[in-house]
């Protein structure tokens, strides 16, 4: 399955309105740049689809890849929490380059790092404080994203964008897999594909083949503490560096997650309690009273 | 950690057993049954502890899950089906697999409850039977799920408390329990709490000797709901109460027959022929269990460990062969022995439970190794085993590490 992506030039020539167009970054299907229209930086994303054989299967492959990057610009037009990425001016269009297919639409630009970047790179660690502040706007996130009945399923690192504004000290991005109760399945032949996921960030329900029916926002909650567990130490409390995908999802199924007490012995108890908690294999053990969640972050 | 009389048959005059152990301080309120109580007792046991016992939780369990068995001529429902408790009525499976019956029982039962002088109310459901992947299982998923908002609409500003009724041996199914636990703790309305009634198929079996995986899956459910913030209440939880509230339960319940000691519906049937009053018992907090009188009579002086030390020892005095006066002074005894766990304000750690049982297993091999001093019958050691192995099966049950 090939995956083009196109040209800064190419992307110029599609998006007119646009200037300075740079190539930032590219991922699976997705290539992101950089560029400016009227004096106000945005983020260009183009999703290459994939090429059709004829196959019926093919064919509806395609579709699932449109139908994901369409769900996503439905769901980030819809919220207005600071704490979600917000779309740009480029609204989505479909376009053909070279017999190619690709859809594209803007997002705002991000003037900052991810928490992946920032966390590989840093001998430093948050405090107690800046790690509360990442789960409270992750939670709010979350909850935005839930009164939609959408769960994002991507929550991770790399999806957490650390901004110098106390408004909005971090912003979740990339609801690319994310699953909405309501709507109808965009997964074709679910039976017989891995979950959609990033495996080292699988929340443990996900591994179950029937997780379609059960799913609710506690597998965000759990990525969530992933993420600021991660962010907090350094450390996956479960994952390992190296490992391949088969061990990385038996872990994230079998392994009691460590203490983050454990790594952040100067964090106090009730914060490591609930992160601790919030890592449960079982959604029902999790703590999802996301008022009393939210209000116990703001205290 | 609180405990509650849990009332029945046998109160007393104005209250008797309970006013008296709230004016001792044994108990920090009462669940109220109608079955055998009118409505003009109710209310003024009600009043009395309102206004002598202002602190004391009053609560009101309207017995519902009572009322699938009502149609049977042989059900004992007493004063169930008199004009006392309008609210309550025969009720067929199927009636109740439409919603919109469930939602009038719902309604009814709470703007009766309005009416008295509770602290909290009960939400009314039925017995989950066998397992929660059940038709009964999706009625009282029905019930729960109504009752926040039917109480908004017919209630008042206090607390509710929705009812769950399951039995014992549904407990036991780890992934019906779970996804059912799944559900109730991300409602859209949600209750204050939960008032968590578990089913043995006979009362007169000993509250002490839970199969070790209904006490994990009890355990469980106390912990999960806690976890997501609610209440909970255990009805007839009797000694397990400390274990509960152990795992994140804030309150439990016992009464003076065994009936109010252990929940089961046989408490709506006929009464079998030959039956004949209770020896008086003993709880004793080290051996985890009740003792009949003589029994602590023949150990109290070469094994006082047995003894709890505390005020209503005295009720059971050496001098008249360790028996009691009668079943008010036995279940103030009970009352205070399981209080004494964990005072008010208190919660007993999941380590202090696997001490207790490890220090009764130790109390009971040497009172065993003197076979004259032997516990026999329903004063035997058969418990500890299952209070050790369902501690152990609910801290993996809850992804605890347990010393």
């Amino acid at each position: 399955m090939s995956t083009p992506n196109l040209t800064e030039a190419q992307v110029a020539a599609l998006c007119l309105e646009y200037s300075g167009v740079t190539k930032i970054a590219h991922g699976g299907f997705k290539t992101v740049y950089r560029a400016e229209r009227d004096g106000v930086t945005e983020v260009i994303k183009v999703i290459a689809i994939p090429d059709g054989d004829g196959t019926e299967d093919q064919v509806r492959f395609r579709d699932e890849c449109i139908g994901r990057v369409k769900r996503e610009v439905h769901i980030l037009t819809q919220c207005t929490s600071p704490y979600l990425v917000k779309t740009g001016t480029l609204e989505l269009s479909a376009h053909e380059v070279d017999g190619h297919d690709y859809v594209i639409y803007s997002e705002e630009f991000l003037d900052g790092d991810d928490l992946w970047r920032i966390l590989r790179a840093a001998t430093d660690r948050p405090d107690e404080a800046e790690a509360k502040r990442l789960l409270f706007c992750l939670i709010k996130a979350i909850e935005e994203i839930w009164s939609l009945k959408v769960i994002h399923r991507d929550i991770k690192p790399g999806n957490v964008v650390k901004l110098d504004d106390p408004d909005r000290p971090f912003v979740l991005l990339d609801l690319g897999i994310a699953f909405s109760l309501i709507e109808t399945g965009l997964t074709f032949n679910a039976g017989f594909r891995p979950p959609p996921a990033t495996y080292r960030y699988l929340a443990p329900e996900m591994g179950d083949p029937g997780f379609r029916s059960s799913l609710d926002f506690r597998a965000d909650l759990y990525t969530a503490a992933l993420t600021v567990f991660e962010y907090s130490s350094g450390e996956h409390p479960i994952a390992r560096d190296g490992d391949d995908a088969m061990l990385t999802v038996t872990r994230a199924l079998r392994l009691a997650p460590k203490s983050l007490g454990a790594v952040r012995r100067d964090f106090s108890p009730d914060f490591v309690r609930l992160i601790d908690q919030l890592l449960k294999k079982k959604p029902a053990l999790r703590p999802a009273n996301l008022t009393r969640l939210i209000e116990f972050l703001e205290d | 950690m609180r405990v509650y009389a849990q009332q029945g048959y046998g109160t007393g005059a104005n209250g008797g057993k309970i006013v008296e152990g709230l004016q001792q301080g044994f108990i920090h309120g009462a669940i109220l049954s109608p079955k055998d109580y009118r409505i003009e007792r109710v209310s003024d046991l009600l009043a009395t502890m309102s206004s002598d016992h202002s602190r004391a939780e009053r609560l009101f369990d309207p017995q519902v899950y009572a009322s699938l068995i009502a149609h049977d001529p042989a059900a004992k429902m007493g004063r169930l089906l008199e004009n006392d408790y309008p609210y309550f009525g025969s009720r067929r499976r199927s009636q109740l697999e439409t919603e919109s019956t469930v939602v009038e029982d719902l309604r009814a039962c709470l703007a009766f409850q309005r009416d008295l002088d509770v602290t909290k109310a009960i939400a009314p459901n039925i017995l989950i039977k066998r397992s929660f992947n059940s038709i009964e299982g999706l009625i009282a998923k029905t019930f729960i799920r109504h009752a926040a908002r039917i109480w908004a609409q017919v209630g008042d500003d206090r607390p509710l408390l929705a009812t769950i009724a399951v039995d014992a041996d549904a407990l036991q199914d780890r992934n019906e329990l779970a996804s059912f636990l799944g559900d109730i703790t991300v409602l859209e309305e949600p209750p204050s709490g939960f008032y968590l009634l578990v089913a043995n198929p006979a009362s007169q079996i000993g509250p002490e000797l839970v199969d070790y995986r209904t006490l994990a899956g009890w355990m469980l459910l106390n912990h999960a709901l806690s976890v997501n913030g609610f209440e909970i209440v255990n009805g007839f939880s009797d000694i397990l109460t400390p274990f509960l509230c152990a795992a994140g339960g804030q309150a439990g319940a016992t009464g003076w027959w065994a009936n109010l000691k252990v929940f089961s519906m046989d408490r709506f049937e006929p009464p079998s022929p030959g039956g004949r009053r209770p020896v008086l018992r003993y709880l004793s907090k080290a051996l985890l269990n009740s003792i009949r009188f003589d029994e602590l009579q023949r150990l109290r002086g070469l094994f006082p460990a047995v003894l709890n030390g505390l005020a209503t020892d005295s009720l059971y005095d050496e001098a008249n062969g360790s028996q009691p006066d009668d079943q008010q002074a036995e279940v103030l005894q009970t009352w205070d022995a399981v209080s004494s766990f964990a005072p008010p304000g208190t919660t007993p750690s999941l380590d202090q439970c696997v001490d207790w049982v490890r220090n009764s297993r130790r109390l009971y091999d040497s009172i065993n190794a003197s076979p004259a001093m032997r516990l026999v019958g329903r004063s035997n050691d058969n418990h500890l085993d299952h209070l050790l192995g369902g501690l152990k099966l609910f801290a993996e049950l809850a992804e605890i590490d347990l010393r």
